[in-house]
């Protein structure tokens, strides 16, 4: 097959003839990198080309008339028609193009033009952005990121997963590649290499200023480089420099996890796509979101570029996973994806997409259980000759208790987030999941909901008695909420938590959010500052929320949160909600370890503990761990004692990593809500990089410097994520929130 | 104790368990990324494991890459909290059965010279191992490429 490509920038055209290829490799479009750097048609923030709309089409197909080619003028396609006709096969040529008619196109199966971004307005020099934009006959070129591989390992409930994100240069020059990601958000990032063919180069943990520097002075010196850094516990930038036409370059980032033991299953949850987020007007930490084309535009440090949905992204995602939990498991489940799930000969179970790849536009959620009569706990150790330590990790699990009180009189508010983000399947999600709420009322109850976008505003003026007529009230009130604008949820939380609560009720607030929003810290601290004796439980609604800021909201409002995916009715949910709320809570929660040297506990303070949330601890000890440990707590005002036997542990020497990953959570956490955040700095830095660690502070680098490529560093792409399945790319996205 | 745990303990040991047998180069280079090249003679035997502790003057660790014999090719591991101290310590495995003899490229570590500094590099100690987990004295250099002293 023939392809002609066309790379546009400015008022020039670039042009590629002759490639045969059908597939990927071979095929080289031309991104007419260093023309665009010497001439004065790329259009920086100093330049003023003018506008001219409709001067890029993105397709051009054979049969396209020139009414179709906006922009073109005729005499411009007569120049494109020589430079073709006097290329040699598989010749790469820049011209300035002038052509007359685009009958000649007749010649190739294929046109594609590639637009540069035009009118673009941010503070970046000339040459180092582009917009690409390439679509073949319903279907896209491949763009710099390929393919996205997952596999992980678990060993119980400890998983160690390694992503292998595969960049190509399919265009005629050289680029950096930009792609800001997700990854849980209690990984411990640990490993980092950067595959050249054979050649495999692992990166090493700086300082993030300084492995920026690294990395600039790389790329600007021309050599392969890559550099990982974390924007957010869950958002994580990857760049890759210097890939030359037609090049592959591999980075595989290896990450262990804990998983969490939720509603009678540990639970394993991949992200593969960073929902797009909003951004309070002022804020320029955030996380911005952009369409094609406007990249640099948000005003954010950090930016993720939107594919159009209209426009399939080749961005492909293979997954798979081992489990081994020593026994047989009694199910092993995901609701996500469509997988396949086979016995290995190992006798590990073996969980992959069914189809062998999918897109990446939602988390991938895996939910597996050891056989058995019930989860009793789990303990994995490792000892580190390096400390003397032995690291521990346990999930400990008290037994349920039957308490006779009579329930005390609460007060439920529903926080639910009406923003344009929210709109379409999440707000019908939510919709479901707050009739399923109001339907489980107690008449002892009062109740209240609260929307938010812009503005906040409730229901009544004051919550109501969950009587009969007050909860048709609410059902009508839930049936006309509406989406629209931003997300601007401290109205929200200052809405609900401002007043105090009426005497002698508890108050228990429940979000409902898919936690869009850039700007988590002022969120955190605005929960911290005004939660009071409140408890928050937070939902988050969507097949790609924010699941940090989720948690982050749950853990500082004394709650646990959950998540409601799109396709669902919520029952289980929300009948899990309830039964957290109604039993009892064990509280101030103290280990008595028997005398054994344990130290460094983490998390530091103890949440408390809920019906099927267990809880997960990191620490360390000298010598051996008892062989049961004593978890005290209070249900209301009673002391309870447990004594839980500690079972025979796994190993795994990921463990070491895990405490530290643990410890720069809890260091962060208690940043994140600070008025002082820069005191943690030194301390998460000092562990990080101790530990060899991504963290707020500290970056991955490598660096080849065993050659330097040829010409400068090019032209910066940013790759495209999907849009998460169900969110409005014109609600989000497009209307410029 | 089986032949990988041994050889896990051997490699995991820190640097004052290691033989002290320094080598130094100090060839002036342009200032910028270069690469340095690190073999070990391993005798007639052949080499399952190796841990050397490398001390850079004027230069930071950028990156670390494996060797040419595919026994090594996998990119070795660097000691962190070494490296927080100053400290460079790369150690590797050996995949596959075949394992090498002689004078083996195990590594090429990837540097970037600081402004205005001359790179000097050492090695501090070394520390290598055969496929039955004795250790033995294998002479490790490192050196610019194209450097044979």
């Amino acid at each position: 097959m023939k392809r002609l490509m066309l790379a546009l920038s400015g008022l020039s055209l670039a042009l590629w003839a002759g490639c045969a290829a059908d597939g990927v490799e071979g095929s080289a479009p031309s991104l007419a990198a260093d023309e665009v750097q010497m001439g004065g048609s790329y259009r920086g923030p100093g330049d003023s080309v003018p506008a001219r709309p409709g001067l890029v089409p993105e397709l051009l197909r054979r049969e396209d008339s020139l009414d179709t080619l906006q922009g073109f003028s005729a005499g411009r396609l007569l120049e494109a028609k020589r430079a073709r006709a006097a290329a040699e096969p598989d010749e790469t040529i820049l011209v300035d193009v002038e052509v007359e008619e685009v009958a000649d196109a007749e010649d190739f199966d294929e046109i594609v033009v590639i637009e540069r971004a035009d009118g673009t307005t941010s503070d970046y020099g000339p040459g180092q952005y582009a917009a690409l934009r390439a679509e073949v006959e319903g279907r896209s070129l491949p763009l710099p990121l390929e393919r996205t591989d997952i596999r992980g390992d678990v060993t119980l409930n400890i998983a160690s997963v390694q992503v292998t994100q595969a960049f190509h240069n399919p265009f005629g020059a050289k680029i950096e590649a930009v792609y800001v990601f997700p990854l849980p958000q209690s990984a411990a990032v640990s490993d980092f290499l950067m595959v050249l063919g054979e050649r495999r180069i692992r990166g090493i943990v700086r300082e993030r200023e300084e492995a920026e520097r690294i990395y600039q002075a790389a790329r600007n010196q021309g050599y392969h480089a890559s550099l990982l850094s974390q924007e957010r516990p869950n958002v994580f930038t990857q760049k890759v420099a210097n890939i030359q036409p037609g090049e592959k370059i591999d980075v595989e980032i290896t990450y262990f996890q804990t998983l969490e033991w939720r509603e009678g299953a540990f639970e394993m949850v991949v992200p593969t796509v960073v929902g797009p987020r909003f951004n309070p007007p002022g804020s320029t930490g955030g996380v911005g979101a952009v369409a094609e084309g406007e990249e640099r535009s948000s005003g954010q440090t950090t930016e993720v570029t939107y594919l159009d949905p209209n426009r399939a992204g080749m961005h492909r995602l293979t997954l798979e996973v081992d489990v081994d939990c020593g026994a047989e498991l009694a199910f092993a489940s995901c609701d996500s994806h469509p997988t396949t799930v086979t016995k290995t000969e190992s006798g590990r179970t073996h969980i992959a997409l069914r189809d062998g790849e999918d897109v990446p536009n939602r988390d991938f959620v895996l939910r597996y259980a050891p056989a058995g009569d019930g989860f009793r706990g789990a303990v994995a150790v490792h000892d580190d000759p390096a400390t003397g330590y032995r690291y521990f990790a346990a999930l400990v699990q008290p037994p349920e208790v039957d308490v006779d009180a009579a329930p005390q009189p609460r007060e439920m508010i529903f926080v639910v987030d009406c923003s344009g983000s929210m709109s379409g399947e999440p707000m019908a999600a939510c919709k479901r999941t707050m009739r399923r709420c109001l339907e489980r009322l107690r008449p002892t109850d009062t109740f209240q909901i609260i929307r938010f976008s812009d503005a906040a505003s409730s229901m009544s003026r004051a919550p109501l008695a969950a009587t009969p007529a007050n909860v048709r009230t609410g059902l009508a009130y839930v049936d006309r909420l509406t989406t629209d604008g931003g997300t601007m949820m401290e109205r929200g939380i200052r809405a609900a938590l401002g007043q105090e609560a009426e005497a002698g009720r508890r108050r228990i607030v429940t979000f409902m959010t898919d936690g869009y929003i850039g700007n988590e810290r002022d969120i955190l601290r605005a929960v911290h500052e005004n939660v009071g004796q409140a408890r928050i439980f937070s939902f988050g609604v969507g097949s790609s929320t924010n699941r940090y800021l989720l948690e982050r909201m749950a853990d500082v409002g004394r709650g646990v949160a959950a998540y409601i995916p799109l396709d669902t009715d919520a029952r289980a949910e929300i009948d899990a909600l309830y039964a957290r709320i109604e039993r009892p809570t064990l509280a101030d929660l103290r280990f008595d370890w028997h005398g054994a040297a344990v130290h460094d506990v983490e998390p530091r303070a103890l949440p408390d503990l809920f019906a099927g949330r267990p809880l997960m601890i990191h620490g360390r000890v000298k010598g051996e761990l008892p062989a049961s440990i004593t978890l005290e707590g209070k249900i209301g005002a009673k002391p309870y004692r447990f004594d839980l036997p500690i079972g025979a542990p796994i190993q795994h020497p990921a463990l070491v990593k895990l405490w530290a990953r643990s410890r720069i959570r809890s260091l962060s956490d208690a940043m994140a809500i600070s008025p002082q955040p820069d005191e943690f700095r030194p301390q998460v830095m000092e562990l990080a990089l101790e530990h060899g660690l991504a963290s707020a502070f500290t970056s991955f680098v490598a660096v080849d410097s065993s050659m330097v490529t040829e010409g400068s560093h090019g032209i910066t792409v940013t790759v495209p994520a999907e849009m998460p399945r169900g969110v409005r790319y014109e609600t989000t996205v497009k209307d410029s929130r | 104790m089986n032949r990988t745990a041994r050889l896990l303990a051997l490699l995991l040991g820190l640097a004052s368990l290691l033989a002290a047998v320094p080598r130094s180069g100090r060839t002036p280079v342009p200032q910028g990324f270069t690469v340095l090249e690190l073999r070990i003679d391993a005798g007639q035997g052949p080499l399952a494991g190796w841990q050397v502790e490398v001390r850079l003057r004027g230069a930071k660790l950028v990156g670390i890459e494996g060797g040419d014999d595919e026994a090594f090719r996998d990119a070795p591991r660097y000691d962190p909290r070494a490296l927080r101290g100053g400290r460079v310590i790369l150690a590797s495995l050996a995949a596959g059965e075949r394992l090498p003899a002689g004078e083996i490229l195990v590594a090429r570590i990837h540097v970037l010279v600081e402004d205005g500094a001359e790179l000097g590099f050492d090695i501090v100690g070394t520390e290598t191992v055969r496929p039955d987990g004795r250790g033995f004295v294998g002479r490790a250099r490192l050196a610019l490429p194209g450097d044979k002293r």
